[in-house]
């Protein structure tokens, strides 16, 4: 077997705010992805991941989170997989990785998600599904709730793929 | 050598009792399985995913989990020693088409000789397209009661005393990941 390993195949930093931040992935990147973020946000909020630009309600994930001494459950079908929920200002960023373990193979784009955020100890735990059954990735970003919601300076994200070396 | 290597990879075109990853090099700090998997068995019931070390297969495999699983409320548990360690949720074939359960296991100090070892997984399953419903999320940590290097990883399903199988199409791959 050819070596491979993983490649950081793009990366987003934001100087400003932003509703979105997106990694393209070319036709010939391997099929495992993780994708690696730091986020903060104006407002506290769930962040969304979507594959392909798709806005539509065409995703279902559940998390298991716990926030300020609370623990939560929840199983949601929305416009993006619920990966996130950043807190207002610097003190209360989410940080977390998403593996995307296949992105060619039909019905398969899935992801698991291990978001820790600083403060009071706050986790978040999610795994989802994005329901295209025929479409191979070609592009992972994280979104905000509404637009009144957005990333600030500083908040970033950076996409591996698996590939040989 | 990079930070994260591909030590060994299996996808399956048919489907096969289990995935084994046999003579695992020394050579890593410590390993990854990233995985996309389904049980061949055609009920719609969730299956679990399991690991089976140096083909140890002994009540040497203590465990934890916190789990929410929809349509109830979140809840943890444990085993204190079953003869495999139950790493993740997994869909079964009675699921949607197409629908494989993601799973992340890292492995910690796999060469150390005279320790215990221990692991982290974390799993999703969705059973249905279109729906939020049928859908589980969950943590998992355990432990391998000995002491010798980590050489050889068997990954099955749980229903394999029923003669059911890992689904074709099912995808482990083993990362050997260094410290520098």
């Amino acid at each position: 077997m050819a070596a491979q390993e993983f490649t950081c195949i793009g990366n987003v930093t934001t100087s400003s705010s932003v509703t979105s931040m997106s990694v393209s992935i070319p036709a010939d990147t391997g099929s495992h992805l993780m994708l690696i973020y730091k986020l903060y946000q104006n407002s506290g909020s769930t962040v969304r991941l979507r594959f392909n630009n798709d806005s539509g309600s065409n995703y279902a994930s559940t998390n298991l989170a716990y926030l300020w001494g609370n623990y939560t459950y929840a199983n949601n079908q929305q416009n993006g997989i619920l990966i996130a929920q950043p807190q207002d200002s610097d003190s209360y960023p989410s940080s977390g990785t998403v593996y995307i373990p296949d992105t060619q193979t039909s019905g398969k784009c899935v992801s698991i998600v291990q978001d820790g955020g600083s403060g009071s100890g706050r986790w978040f735990q999610s795994s989802g599904t994005w329901f295209n059954t025929s479409a191979r990735v070609t592009s992972v970003g994280l979104h905000t709730y509404s637009s009144s919601q957005t990333f600030q300076n500083g908040s970033a994200i950076a996409v591996y793929a698996l590939g040989e070396s | 050598m990079g930070m994260w290597d591909v030590i060994d990879e299996a996808k399956l075109t048919s489907d096969a009792q289990m995935v084994d990853f046999q003579n695992i090099p020394d050579t890593y700090k410590d390993l990854c399985v990233i995985a996309s998997v389904r049980d061949s068995h055609n009920t719609t019931a969730t299956s679990t995913l399991i690991l089976e070390i140096n083909a140890n297969y002994a009540n040497n495999y203590p465990w934890g989990r916190y789990y929410y699983n929809s349509g109830s409320s979140g809840a943890g548990g444990g085993g204190n020693g079953t003869v495999n360690a139950p790493i993740g949720v997994m869909a079964k074939d009675g699921n949607s088409t197409g629908l494989f359960s993601p799973t992340y296991l890292y492995i910690h100090n796999y060469t150390d000789s005279s320790h215990y070892k221990h692991y982290s997984s974390w799993s999703g399953h969705q059973g249905a397209v279109n729906t939020n419903n049928y859908t589980m999320t969950e943590m998992r940590w355990g432990s391998w009661k000995q002491d010798a290097a980590i050489t050889r990883l068997k990954f099955l399903s749980e229903q394999y005393v029923n003669n059911k199988n890992l689904k074709t199409g099912s995808w482990i791959t083993l990362y050997g990941i260094n410290d520098s």
